[in-house]
C-alpha cells in the first residue's frame, strides 16, 4: 500500500458507501480501495487490542474477508462505512483476545511492547486523517484519567460495565456515570468530526 | 431538562450496545418512546472515531496479496460447491460467514487416492518415488504393483481401458474445475472492468450535462452581449408615470437593434399582477399600438424577454395592467413607459 498524497481527494462517507456497493457486486478493485483507505487504522485498532502483530494482521484479513462476503449487510442508515469497519474489527479482535491461546501470546507480547512498537509515520496519509487523529488524541487526553480508563476498558478491552467495576474496584453506578460523562464530553467536542461521517 | 438528559442517555446506551456481541441494547423508556435516532447515530459514529487516536500501522504488502488470494480461492471454492457433482452440504448458507481457514493451509490439499497413485506410477515410472507411499491407505495393496525396472522407457500401458475410465475422470474433473475457475476469474475481472466503465460513462454523462448547461448559459449571455454591442442600437429607459403600489420601485430598460428587428426587455421592481389582471407589453408605433404579449412578473426575480419581431417604426414601449384575457389595444393603467431612446 502506497502512502496517500496530500493532493489525493479525501474519501467522503458517500465514496465509501459506493465502494461497499461495488464490493457487493464482487468488485475486487473496490475492496482494494477500501483496504487502502482503512487498513492502517484498523490494523492499529486490532494491534491496540491484541498487542501481538501477527494476530492483528490475521484479524485485519478476517475483517476484509467478512466485508467481501457480507458487504450487503452494511446498513447505511445505521453508521458510516468507517464506523462499520471499526466495529467489525473491534468485535473480531476482542473475540480473538478471549481465546486462551491468544491471551497467552498477548501476555508474552506485552512484555516487549515498549521495544517492539511498530509504527509507520508514512501511514499518515491524508491530511484529514492526520487532523482527525490529532483532534482525537487531544480530546482523549483532556478527559479525566478515570473517565478515559473506563472508556478504554470498554472499547479496547471489550469489558462489560460490570466487569470494569469488578476489575477496577469501582462501584457499577460510578462506572456507568463515568462512561456517560466521557461519551457526552467527546460527542460535544468532536461534533464536527461526527458530522463529517453522517 | 431531565427528560432531555434521559433521552440522550437512552441514545448513548443503544449506541454503546453496538459494542455488545449480542447486539444493541433495547432500552426501556418510561415514556415508551424510542431513542432519538440522530443521537444514536452520533454516538455510534463517535465510537467509530475512537481508534483514530492511535498511530496508524501500515500492513505488510504481502498481506493484501494473501487476502486477494484467499478471496479468489473462496470464489473458486464457491464455484465448485455450486457444481452438482462436487456439491457437499457443509451446513454453510450464503448468508452465514464462511468457515475461517488460514491462508495457504496445506491441510486443505487432499491426498491422492490409492488408485490415483497407482495410475501415476503406471504412466510415469519413477514418479511414485516422489510420493510418500506410507501416506497411502491399504498397505496390503501397496505391495501389489510389481516394481518397474529403471531402464524401462515410458510406454502406454498395455491394459485395454474402458471408454471412460473412472480414474481419469477425477483428473479431468480437476482440470475442468481449474479451467472453469480461470474462466470465472476472467469473467469476474471483466465484470469489474465493465462496472468501472459504467461508472466512468455515468460520470462523463453528468459532466456532459453540466457542460451543456454552461454552454447554454454562455449562449444566452452572448446573445445579450451581441444585443448591447450591436450596430444601430437604441436604449429605452422605462419608468413609471404615476405612483402606485404596483410599480413604486419599478424600472426597466429595452435594448433595440433596429437593423435586425431585435429587442431585449429587462424589468425589475414590478409587483406581480393582482388576481384577474395581467401585465402586457406594447410597442408604440407610428400606426398605433401593437401587442408585445403578456409579461409574467415574479416576485423574486427580474423579468427578461427578447425577440426578433420589433414592429417597423417602433417609437416607444409601454407596460400596462390589463384584465386577464386578449386585448388588441391597451385599456388599463400604464405601469411603465419608455418613449425616449438613447442611441449608442
Amino acid at each position: 500500500m502506497q502512502p496517500r498524497d496530500n493532493d489525493t481527494p479525501v474519501p467522503t462517507p458517500d465514496d465509501d458507501a459506493a465502494l461497499v456497493e461495488r464490493i457487493v457486486g464482487q468488485d475486487q478493485d473496490a475492496l482494494s480501495e477500501l483496504y487502502e483507505r482503512y487498513s492502517d487504522v484498523l490494523l492499529a485498532l486490532a494491534r491496540r487490542i491484541l498487542v501481538d502483530h501477527s494476530d492483528a494482521e490475521e484479524v485485519l484479513q478476517e475483517v476484509f474477508l467478512q466485508v467481501w462476503d457480507q458487504a450487503k449487510r452494511y446498513d447505511r442508515s445505521r453508521s458510516s462505512v468507517s464506523t462499520w469497519l471499526v466495529l467489525i474489527t473491534r468485535s473480531r479482535a476482542i473475540d480473538r483476545l478471549r481465546s486462551r491461546q491468544v491471551v497467552d501470546r498477548t501476555l508474552a507480547a506485552v512484555q516487549q511492547e515498549n521495544q517492539d512498537l511498530h509504527t509507520s509515520p508514512e501511514g499518515a496519509r491524508a491530511v484529514l486523517f492526520e487532523q482527525r487523529r490529532q483532534r482525537l488524541r487531544r480530546e482523549m487526553e483532556e478527559l479525566p484519567a478515570e473517565q478515559r480508563q473506563v472508556l478504554e476498558h470498554a472499547f479496547y478491552g471489550g469489558m462489560a460495565q460490570s466487569e470494569i467495576a469488578r476489575v477496577t474496584g469501582i462501584p457499577l453506578g460510578t462506572v456507568k456515570t463515568r462512561t456517560m460523562l466521557a461519551m457526552k464530553k467527546l460527542r460535544k467536542a468532536l461534533r464536527a468530526e461526527i458530522r463529517e461521517l453522517l | 431538562m431531565s427528560a432531555e438528559r434521559n433521552k440522550e442517555e437512552q441514545a448513548l446506551l443503544v449506541a454503546w450496545g453496538h459494542l455488545d456481541p449480542n447486539g444493541p441494547i433495547q432500552p426501556t423508556s418510561p415514556a415508551g418512546e424510542p431513542p432519538d435516532p440522530t443521537l444514536v447515530r452520533e454516538y455510534t459514529e463517535l465510537l467509530g472515531l475512537l481508534p483514530y487516536e492511535l498511530e496508524p500501522e501500515l500492513p505488510r504488502p504481502e498481506l493484501w496479496q494473501q487476502l486477494r488470494a484467499a478471496i479468489q480461492s473462496e470464489a473458486a471454492a464457491g464455484t465448485a460447491e455450486e457444481a452438482p457433482a462436487a456439491a457437499t452440504d457443509e451446513g454453510v448458507t450464503p448468508t452465514q460467514p464462511r468457515p475461517k481457514r488460514p491462508i495457504g493451509d496445506l491441510t486443505l490439499i487432499q491426498s491422492p487416492t490409492r488408485h490415483e497413485v497407482d495410475e501415476m506410477a503406471l504412466h510415469h515410472p519413477g514418479a511414485a518415488d516422489a510420493v510418500d507411499m506410507t501416506l497411502i491407505k491399504s498397505p496390503s495393496e501397496r505391495a501389489t504393483p510389481p516394481p518397474l525396472p529403471q531402464s524401462v522407457p515410458f510406454r502406454p500401458p498395455a491394459v485395454t481401458r474402458p471408454t471412460a475410465p473412472p480414474a481419469r475422470s477425477s483428473w479431468g474433473t480437476v482440470l475442468l474445475a481449474a479451467m472453469l475457475g480461470v474462466c470465472l476469474l476472467g469473467l469476474g475481472f471483466f465484470a469489474g472492468k465493465m462496472n468501472e466503465q459504467r461508472a466512468t460513462i455515468a460520470r462523463l454523462e453528468e459532466d456532459f450535462t453540466a457542460l451543456q448547461a454552461e454552454h447554454n448559459e454562455l449562449l444566452e449571455a452572448k446573445k445579450h452581449l451581441d444585443m448591447v454591442t450591436a450596430v444601430a442600437r437604441h436604449i429605452y429607459r422605462m419608468q413609471p408615470i404615476a405612483e402606485t403600489a404596483q410599480q413604486a420601485s419599478a424600472q426597466g430598460i429595452v435594448y433595440v437593434c433596429g437593423k435586425h428587428k431585435r429587442w431585449y426587455l429587462y424589468l425589475q421592481g414590478l409587483e406581480p399582477a393582482p388576481s384577474g389582471y395581467q401585465y402586457y407589453l406594447w410597442f408604440k408605433t407610428r400606426q398605433g399600438m401593437e401587442s408585445g404579449g403578456a409579461v409574467e412578473v415574479r416576485h423574486d426575480a427580474p423579468y427578461e424577454a427578447e425577440a426578433h419581431d420589433l414592429p417597423v417604426g417602433t417609437q416607444g414601449f409601454l407596460v400596462t395592467l390589463e384584465k386577464a384575457g386578449a386585448h388588441e389595444e391597451p385599456e388599463g393603467e400604464i405601469m411603465l413607459l419608455g418613449e425616449k431612446s438613447v442611441s449608442l
